[in-house]
């Protein structure tokens, strides 16, 4: 008999079409740990996570749309 | 919350050089923090770290920490400490063991093993940036602290 899916020590199932999501804890938590850093003890921690994280999926994005365009449109014409 | 007490908190975050600390954050990260009595950094410091190890174990699975496959990989994900030798132990031992038809299951696949493998080293690289944090207390404050810092001299 097999288990479905054990978190934790399985991959996680049929998330293949939106693997790039997967990117949103990742920056999620490298702002924590880079603001619990840089940011004094008694300040807005929490306000500069969510700025920082937003920031971090914005540049992601951007870099996206840049290297596709790139690939896509630039590359082709320059034989 | 228990706090240390200010006097008992300045002396252990204001010494320039703080071995133990370090060896506490890679331990356990946020405890090199805790110790210099920096409880609250120390508390946002562990759960960003566990954010990074959990999130990397809940979509690869074990198979993200690989030391015999992933070496390189495995080198940067050290850094955050003795729980990822543990999930290297336990990979190795009780799934790579498996028979192959088995071990299928257990396996992460292309962007799910990229990210989990990614998300783990992510932990250990930003906690070495916690380690040299706590090695040297003084460095740490931001720009700001730091401007004050200059200025006083």
């Amino acid at each position: 008999m097999t288990i479905a899916w054990i978190p934790f020590l399985q991959p996680l199932p049929a998330l293949v079409a939106g693997w790039y999501l997967l990117c949103i804890p990742l920056v999620l938590g490298v702002s924590m740990v880079y603001r619990a850093v840089w940011t004094d003890q008694d300040g807005p921690w929490m306000r500069q996570v969510a700025v920082m994280s937003l920031l971090l999926v914005a540049g992601l994005i951007g870099v996206g749309i840049f290297l596709a365009v790139f690939v896509q449109a630039v590359l082709p014409t320059l034989g | 919350m228990t706090r240390m007490t200010p006097s008992r908190a300045d002396s252990a975050s204001t010494r320039a050089f703080q071995p133990l600390a370090a060896i506490l954050a890679w331990v356990v990260p946020g405890l090199g923090h805790w110790y210099l009595g920096q409880r609250v950094r120390a508390l946002r410091i562990a759960s960003g770290i566990a954010v990074l190890i959990l999130g990397g174990l809940l979509i690869g699975g074990v198979d993200v920490v690989d030391s015999k496959e992933d070496r390189l990989w495995f080198i940067a994900q050290m850094g955050g400490g003795p729980v990822v030798l543990a999930i290297d132990t336990l990979n190795l031992k009780y799934v790579k063991s498996q028979p192959e038809s088995e071990a299928a299951s257990w396996r992460a696949l292309g962007h799910v093993n990229s990210v989990g493998t990614l998300s783990i080293g992510l932990a250990g690289m930003m906690n070495v940036v916690v380690i040299l944090d706590a090695l040297y207390p003084r460095a740490r404050g931001g720009r700001r602290s730091r401007r004050a810092e200059d200025e006083s001299v």
